[in-house]
């Protein structure tokens, strides 16, 4: 119940929060402000738009593991990402500094949420293992 | 534990009576055993047909649009469809667990998480099935009814 309660909450929250935005981006955009964050939202939806393509493709491939799923994940989701950033002009690519924080930050993200995704699944196996005599 | 077997030919139906103090998990695997054992299924060997018992049997597949029966170490053909056999076998220990698989959650040992929200478990024979994101919660209510004996 509690991890129930758990997922609950964050999938509301998401969910919550990514409508807010996209909604408030496009009533603003067509309401004559063109401010950056405006913009900036909607391309951000349209990146994690593919990088969820992709993750589907990934998941009907035989991983033998979690981790080389995730390592995997990566090393594509990386490349698109920069890709973005060059094309949306999100930062400067020749700016070291600003590359390494950048990509510190994408990092983060990521294993944030391969995490959450990790510990869900790893607690209903542990829910089944308990019930199983 | 004391067995107490009482033979009688005007007994017409078998009838097994358990007294505890307390009912453990040994007790209620015991339980499902009997349970199963009242069952058996018709399963079938090229022309051959058997009478196979329901705890004999570790899970169900389909494989072009034919259903199978794995038990230890035979393989039988079942002339129901995995929509038949999960309906017929409802009130037993075998549950779905992905669009083309049913198994005896009395033959499962462990489970382990795999990507997509999935899981693999492992059964008596070692042998590993799938389960698939969506049957995640139809197995946690079977077994959780199993240790009710619901």
């Amino acid at each position: 119940m509690k991890q129930h309660n758990r997922n609950l909450f964050i999938t509301s929250m998401a969910l919550c929060f990514m409508y807010s935005t996209i909604f408030r981006s496009v009533f603003n955009l067509l309401s004559g402000y063109p401010q950056s964050s405006n913009i900036f939202n909607l391309q951000l939806i349209l990146f994690l738009f593919i990088i969820e393509g992709i993750n589907l493709l990934l998941m009907k491939l035989p991983f033998k593991n979690y981790f080389s799923f995730m390592l995997t994940e990566a090393i594509i989701s990386y490349p698109i990402y920069l890709v973005s950033a060059y094309f949306f002009h999100w930062f400067d690519l020749t700016d070291v500094k600003m590359l390494l924080i950048m990509t510190l930050c994408f990092a983060g993200i990521f294993v944030l949420i391969a995490g959450h995704f990790y510990r869900r699944d790893r607690e209903d196996a542990d829910d089944i293992n308990n019930l199983i005599p | 534990m004391k067995v107490t077997i009482n033979q009688n030919m005007e007994i017409s139906e078998d009838e097994i009576i358990i007294n505890c103090s307390y009912l453990d998990d040994r007790l209620k695997q015991l339980i499902e055993l009997i349970r199963q054992y009242s069952f058996s299924i018709i399963l079938y060997k090229g022309n051959e047909s058997y009478h196979v018992p329901l705890e004999s049997i570790f899970y169900f597949d389909s494989a072009d649009g034919k259903s199978f029966a794995y038990t230890r170490d035979k393989i039988y053909e079942a002339k129901e469809s995995l929509s038949d056999l999960e309906n017929r076998l409802s009130t037993t220990p075998f549950v779905r667990i992905s669009k083309n698989c049913i198994v005896n959650s009395s033959c499962l040992v462990k489970v382990k998480p795999l990507v997509n929200h999935r899981l693999e478990a492992t059964l008596k024979n070692n042998e590993k099935v799938i389960v698939s994101r969506n049957y995640i919660q139809l197995l946690k209510e079977k077994l959780l009814s199993r240790g009710g004996l619901i």
